[in-house]
């Protein structure tokens, strides 16, 4: 019967289907293990240099440094570290949304886009992009990041970037990310926030001696903490994207495997009822004989 | 004598955490010695040999560039790109990574990698050094 074959096919299909995602996620997972286990591995290092930024610039005072100063020239700029590849969930359109927000308070702003889906979301949303990386490693390195980290410094110092912030996937665990937004540059207004809530709190009872000197460290020590933050932010990324991706391919292997079930029972009631209704064809034949 | 906590953390993980009662510490300027309520310092460390002194034993650990922070409380925080311990480098390793880094020195022109294959390089060759000291010693 053709309705039993139709349904067959169905089966089948979905079958496939479900063998595809399920590899998709068991690829995801591996992927995600590592990206979690770097992210994670890189927080010690994050928080021990930010505590020491906010220490240096307590003690000596912040002071006239081209990442310090504030300027009216030029536009903002959007960091958004979105995926180069789909499938991920609500990942980018989560993104979306709050870079839509973004681009509502900043009329002129434009994106600095990692990702291909990043580079598609601000088109989408009108906005110009002004530089774009695609096709990053898996594996993160601090190489693999400079040259986003050398366009958004050279576009500060050389004054056609107001300021840059950077939108990312902040991981929280396997199942729940969420987009997170940060301003980078000028480094005054990060850090700010915090200089004055802990300005009370600990000012050094000895005077800090800084080898070889405060304006040098401070000089050092403030690109490398902007670098430092953005490949925590991309690390962070990257870590969600792959969680984000195994666990959207597990609900699609789950459903897979659901709708097979629905269909094997149709299959198996419209085979039963092809059974019943030639049986009665053939009993009724014998008897008609009789 | 008495001890102070020490805290080595590299770009990718902690590498260590304890006790000591005095540590070296490559910087810029030449070594220097820490040692229990030293002065609030502030420094920036290059690559080289740490050394730690707990209880009569001493450890070394490969670092390369980054700080080191003496707290007003007397804690040590070491801030490193990487971070080694004597013990658990691994020599061959460190050799493939002066190869890679002398290939890409080679072929590289730009600035900023031929800075990170340098340091890498100087780092591997430390290591070396180190590994090639502590064995001596051992025996």
């Amino acid at each position: 019967m053709s309705s039993e074959r139709q349904v067959k096919r169905r089966i089948n299909t979905a079958q496939n289907i479900a063998k595809i995602t399920k590899a998709m996620e068991m690829v995801a997972a591996s992927k995600m293990k590592r990206a979690q286990d770097q992210a994670i591995a890189a927080r010690p290092y994050s928080r021990a240099l930010y505590d020491s930024i906010v220490t240096v610039a307590q003690v000596s005072g912040v002071s006239d440094h081209p990442l310090l100063s504030v300027h009216t020239i030029g536009f903002p700029v959007m960091c958004v570290i979105g995926t180069d590849k789909g499938l991920c969930g609500a990942l980018n359109t989560n993104l979306a949304k709050t870079l839509l927000t973004w681009r509502n308070e900043h009329r002129d702003g434009q994106v600095v886009a990692v990702g291909k889906k990043a580079v598609l979301l601000a088109r989408n949303l009108g906005m110009t992009v002004h530089a774009q990386f695609t096709d990053l490693p898996d594996h993160l390195t601090f190489k693999d990041i400079l040259p986003v980290v050398t366009l958004i410094l050279n576009g500060f110092k050389e004054q056609h970037f107001r300021s840059v912030e950077v939108l990312y996937t902040d991981f929280i665990n396997t199942l729940s990310q969420r987009p997170k937004q940060a301003i980078l540059l000028p480094l005054t207004q990060a850090l700010q926030a915090t200089l004055t809530k802990e300005k009370q709190v600990t000012l050094p009872p000895k005077p800090y001696v800084f080898e070889p000197g405060a304006k040098q460290i401070l000089e050092y020590l403030l690109p490398f903490y902007l670098e430092n933050t953005l490949f925590h932010a991309f690390l962070e990324a990257k870590a969600s994207e792959h969680s984000a991706r195994m666990v959207a391919m597990k609900n699609a292997s789950d459903n897979a495997a659901e709708l097979v079930d629905e269909l094997r029972l149709i299959y198996n009631k419209t085979r039963q009822q092809s059974i019943t209704s030639e049986l009665l064809d053939i009993v009724s034949a014998t008897m008609a004989l009789n | 004598m008495r001890s102070f906590p020490l805290h080595i953390v590299s770009q990718d993980k902690e590498v260590l955490s304890t006790e000591v009662e005095s540590v070296t510490i490559p910087t810029g300027e030449g070594e220097i010695t820490v040692l229990y309520k030293h002065v609030p310092l502030f420094t920036k460390v290059t690559t080289g040999q740490l050394v730690y002194r707990t209880s009569g034993e001493e450890v070394s650990v490969v670092v390369s560039n980054g700080f080191a922070n003496v707290a007003p409380s007397g804690a040590v925080t070491v801030l490193v790109d990487s971070g080694v311990l004597a013990r658990d480098i691994s020599v061959e390793k460190a050799e493939a990574a002066i190869q890679a880094a002398h290939e890409t020195m080679k072929k590289t022109r730009d600035q900023r990698e031929l800075l990170l294959a340098e340091a890498s390089l100087r780092q591997a060759m430390m290591e070396v050094k180190v590994a090639q000291k502590t064995r001596k010693t051992r025996i």
